[in-house]
């Protein structure tokens, strides 16, 4: 079977004794109309290469605040993130566009391919920024990928012509197109139907299982519990890492899953 | 596909064509003005200075008493005279096909290959010109319905009327365009000069001087050396004329059109730079969302910037594609068709270098100096700021309309409806982008209203011509008449009302030097005539008492820019020189190279010596003044002058206002076309900025459908937020256009008239302008609104 990573003699599937993230007194404040919002309340959390966390919580509570510490989308207001040993929340925009496409694989709810480009060219549009992999070798490279995600019969179709399932396997194979040793889901199977979420999920367990450390939020209780840590969030603080206490506040969420939807509808149409 | 980067940006090119073709037509339309304008200039001036220079053109003439050949071979050897041609002419008048008299300067020339100063251009015909025999200017022919083969009727000084065969037409880069003012010039041998009752000597000398042709003062040294040699020949000199050496006699006129374009350029790519501006704001606001995953993939900064850039210089790209064609093929008709006007020929075809230099320019550097801004901006929003969507254009920032918009007060008011009140608070929602969109449309609605005004001060001007033109009829004789002769002779034909007796001669206006001078048209009214109504522009009109009294109009103040209100200016009448005061300026509209006078007629009775209560400029008045009543009194003056053997050419009031108003009309004709041209700019720039809103709304359209909004809503909601950005752009063209057009005023007044013309309102601008943007803002929203309507509620909030 094609190993989804270049294998890495350091990305086990334990984790190493040294952090690959490492998120020390994360504060982030958001200024409103109404005053300050203090979304993160001094966050402390590490974790391990090669570990698959997911990251749980209310819409609300700071989870994809969180998420956005560690691949850099946002800067905290206070406090340190720091992965694999490179302190992002001091990187220039610039530093952090290299960084994160060298080093880090992200995977949207929404999918986000770029619709003019076609399901190949997206895989290799990281390559092409980054300057990856010399330009000859980026097809066969991306052709590689989409086969690990069973999508390769698609690669020269346009991603308005994929179902969302489909798209989201791109989308899995694009974050891979660097071979980053950590990537991040931001409710990957958010949009998708609980059979095509388990596929989705078990692509993820397979990363994980390679080597990769992959970190990921979401609402979906049956899927929260096949993670290897849970890190529950409320109010902007992390409350709980155990899997057992997981799934006693997943098991409350179907409140929790039809807000977030509604917010995320809300940001779009915005 | 190894730079799935690049192939991004052609991808995004071809999959939204509309956005493509607005934002190429919105580049392409500062490319085609810019184009149009420079080529024409270009290929104006060209064809000007080759039609000037192959004519050899003279730098002075001498007026003297009549004298052969052999002083014509003396002033070719006086040092700076590089050549000398003899000449006489006479004004005869000549018969057209339609059965009317036309003045025709006849010219004496030995043959077309004699002539070394003023050359003719051989059009067609036989080349050998025999007596009896005439050449006729190809412009007059052709308006006078006259050709090669045909023969002409000129009715001679001496009454008689002979028959000449036109055996060729010329071309004469002095003569008067026919077309403005009904004139013409014909040649003939000395021979047949004599048997048309005229001398055959000649009566001045044409002369082309050494060195720089437009430096006056060189012309002058060299014209003052060939006049002492005049006077050693013992003739008298009359006067030494020099009129813009070097220049070509339409040159005021091209100038003018030159400048009026230059402006229209120039707004032009003002308009252009703010439609580039405006529609790749637009475009990067369309984008974040995928600059925001760019960057989430690992696009830097200066990457995304490149892209950017790179989709823009495509943009130009096309446009230039567009625009360069396009451009080259109205310069051309539009430079053949005012060459045709101002009867000179049309080069070859050729695409200037500097145009395409200052097109490509346009095309490629000034959307990319457009487009810096908002594409470093759209790039270097964050990861965060660009997914949310929240980056370039805040939605949610609340200034003091958005509030005023919201509050409770306006929100309980009964009008305006909620939808009505939702377009108004959309309509400020982007309010950078709506800056952009009112500032392109208010430049264009100024402009174009303001065109209007500059119109109507020209038509202004026109109309206070009348003041100067109130005779109906004028009757202008060869022979001195006595005024009380006339009056027995008018006053009892029917649709006559009265008459007045008035001298009017060409005289010279002396310089310092008392040898070079300028020549003026000198009108001499009786001092308590009731035909002139004058505007004034310095001092006052002539009073009876002004014995030494003379005004002058804004054309004399070109010649002679020294010359003020209350100084003196020596006239030269009947070879005597007489100090005459400037007693007042005035304004008199019309492209004139020579400068117009007037004195009171009993002053250039005593200094001519002509007699007392003479006239040969007798101005009639008619019971009815519109064109055809003037003509019919005309016929029947025409049939009793003849009757009493008193030769004269008559001439209707309407006749020569009409042919004062022709350069005035084609400048006219020229800012018509400018409206045009704006108001299509505009309208693209409309078009485009509510294109683009309305495909930015897209998915907000969607989110209204599936709340309920049936389609006819939706069209209501958009079209109405495009017609109040219309009102509003509409109203602030008007309010900008007041500048725009006191500026257009000053410098086309300048150049015409040698004073600004009078700013006048012009409603029909403003009323025009309303039409135009309203009937864009409906078509230019309801375009995007009826995309978005046809699409599914699914597909719209799945679009990008």
């Amino acid at each position: 079977m094609f190993r989804l990573s270049k294998c890495n003699p350091k990305n086990g599937n334990m984790p190493s004794v040294n952090p690959l993230i490492d998120m020390r007194q994360v504060m982030k404040v958001y200024k409103t109309s109404a005053g300050g919002y203090q979304a993160l309340k001094g966050i402390d959390l590490t974790i391990n290469r090669g570990e698959f966390v997911g990251i749980i919580g209310k819409s609300g509570s700071g989870k994809s605040t969180l998420i956005n510490m560690i691949t850099g989308i946002d800067r905290p207001t206070s406090g340190e993130v720091w992965v694999a040993g490179t302190p992002i929340h001091l990187l220039t925009e610039n530093q952090m566009a290299d960084w994160r496409g060298k080093d880090l694989g992200i995977v949207f709810q929404f999918f986000q391919l770029l619709p003019t480009l076609s399901v190949i060219e997206n895989v290799m549009l990281p390559m092409d920024f980054c300057n990856a992999y010399p330009p000859r070798e980026r097809k066969k490279r991306a052709i590689e990928l989409l086969e690990t995600v069973d999508m390769a019969s698609h690669a020269f179709k346009l991603p308005s012509a994929l179902s969302g399932g489909q798209q989201q396997r791109v989308a899995i194979a694009r974050s891979l197109a660097n071979d980053p040793p950590l990537v991040i889901a931001d409710e990957p199977t958010g949009n998708l139907d609980s059979k095509t979420a388990d596929t989705m999920f078990r692509l993820f367990e397979r990363l994980a299982g390679e080597g990769k450390t992959v970190v990921m939020v979401t609402h979906d209780s049956s899927l929260a519990q096949r993670v290897s840590r849970t890190v529950i969030i409320k109010d902007g603080e992390v409350v709980k890492e155990q899997s057992e206490e997981a799934n006693d506040f997943i098991n409350t969420v179907p409140t929790a899953i039809n807000s977030r939807t509604a917010h995320n509808h809300a940001v779009a149409t915005a | 596909m190894a730079y799935p980067r690049w192939k991004k940006i052609l991808a995004d090119l071809w999959s939204s064509k509309a956005r493509t073709i607005l934002a190429a037509l919105s580049i392409a339309v500062g490319i085609f003005a810019v184009g149009v304008v420079t080529t024409a200039y270009f290929l104006v001036r060209d064809a000007m200075v080759l039609d000037y220079e192959n004519a050899n053109p003279r730098t002075a003439r001498i007026y003297t008493e009549s004298f052969d050949e052999s002083l014509v071979k003396d002033v070719a050897k006086v040092p700076g005279v590089t050549a000398a041609q003899g000449y006489f002419d006479a004004w005869l008048k000549g018969l057209g096909a339609d059965g009317n008299l036309y003045p025709v300067d006849v010219t004496m020339i030995e043959s077309l290959d004699a002539l070394n100063v003023d050359r003719l251009v051989f059009e067609g015909g036989s080349r050998k010109l025999s007596k009896g025999e005439i050449y006729m200017e190809r412009a007059g022919a052709e308006g006078m319905g006259l050709k090669v083969g045909s023969t002409i009727d000129l009715k001679g000084n001496d009454g008689e009327v002979r028959t000449l065969k036109i055996v060729g037409l010329v071309h004469d880069v002095n003569a008067n365009p026919f077309r403005f003012n009904q004139k013409t010039a014909a040649y003939v041998t000395p021979e047949t000069m004599s048997w048309l009752g005229e001398t055959n000597l000649y009566n001045n000398i044409a002369i082309i001087t050494d060195g720089l042709h437009t430096d006056i003062n060189q012309v002058r040294e060299i014209a003052e050396r060939a006049a002492g040699t005049v006077k050693q020949h013992g003739k008298e000199v009359y006067s030494v004329n020099i009129n813009n050496p070097g220049q070509h006699p339409a040159q005021s006129i091209i100038n003018s059109v030159l400048a009026l374009m230059g402006a229209l350029a120039i707004m032009s790519v003002l308009l252009s730079i703010f439609l580039v501006i405006n529609t790749i704001s637009a475009l990067m606001s369309q984008q974040i969302r995928q600059i925001g995953v760019m960057k989430a993939l690992g696009a830097k900064v200066g990457q995304l910037i490149c892209m950017y850039l790179a989709l823009v210089e495509a943009f130009g790209l096309l446009a230039l594609l567009i625009g360069l064609p396009l451009g080259a093929l109205v310069a051309y008709g539009f430079a053949h068709w005012l060459l045709m006007m101002l009867n000179a020929d049309m080069i070859p075809f050729y695409l200037p270098a500097q145009s395409v230099i200052l097109q490509a320019l346009v095309g490629l550097v000034v959307p990319l100096v457009g487009a810096v801004a908002p594409v470093i901006s759209g790039a270097r929003l964050t990861v965060r700021e660009a997914i949310s969507n929240i980056g370039m254009d805040s939605t949610g920032s609340q200034g003091w309309i958005d509030r005023m918009l919201a509050s409770e007060r306006i929100q309980s008011l009964r009008w305006p409806s909620r939808p009505l009140m939702l377009s108004l608070r959309n309509a400020f929602r982007r309010k950078s982008r709506l800056i952009l969109t009112l500032i392109t449309l208010t430049l264009g609605g100024a402009i174009f209203i303001s065109v209007f005004s500059v119109r109507d001060s020209l038509y202004r001007e026109l109309d206070q011509n009348y003041g100067y033109y109130q005779s109906d009829v004028n009757i202008e004789m060869n022979q001195n008449q006595k005024i009380d002769r006339m009056v027995v002779a008018v006053q009892d034909i029917p649709g006559v009302v009265s008459g007045e007796g008035w001298l009017s001669s060409r005289l010279n206006v002396m310089h310092a030097d008392g040898v070079n001078s300028d020549l003026v048209l000198a009108f001499a009214p009786p001092s308590d005539t009731k035909l002139i109504t004058p505007v004034m522009i310095e001092g006052r009109w002539l009073l009876p008492e002004d014995e030494n009294g003379l005004v002058a109009d804004n054309h004399f103040l070109s010649t002679r820019p020294d010359v003020k209100v209350n100084d003196t200016v020596v006239l030269r009448i009947n070879k005597q020189d007489h100090l005459f005061t400037v007693v007042g300026i005035f304004r008199l509209a019309g492209n004139s190279t020579i400068g117009t006078v007037y004195l009171n007629r009993e002053t250039l009775e005593r200094l001519s010596g002509v007699g007392t209560e003479m006239t040969n400029s007798f101005k009639v008045v008619t019971t009815r003044h519109d064109a055809a009543s003037q003509m019919e009194v005309l016929r029947r003056l025409q049939t009793r002058l003849d009757a009493k053997d008193i030769d004269a050419y008559l001439q209707t009031g309407s006749d020569i206002i009409a042919s004062s108003r022709s350069t005035l009309n084609m400048l006219i004709y020229l800012l018509l076309f400018m409206a045009v041209l704006i108001a299509i700019v505009g309208g693209l720039g409309l078009m485009g900025t509510m294109g683009m809103n309305g495909i930015e709304r897209t998915r907000e359209i969607g989110v209204m459908r599936s709340i309920g909004a049936v389609n006819s809503k939706i069209y209501q909601l958009v079209v109405a937020e495009g017609m109040f950005i219309g009102l509003i752009s509409w109203g602030l063209g008007w309010l900008v256009s007041f500048p725009i057009a006191n500026l257009l005023d000053r410098q086309l007044g300048q150049m015409l008239l040698n004073v600004p013309l009078v700013y006048v309102f012009s409603a029909q601008g403003p009323i025009f302008w309303l039409v135009v943007v309203l009937l864009l803002s409906v078509l230019a929203s309801l375009m995007p609104a009826r995309n978005a309507v046809r699409l599914t509620i699914r597909d719209i909030l799945a679009y990008e």
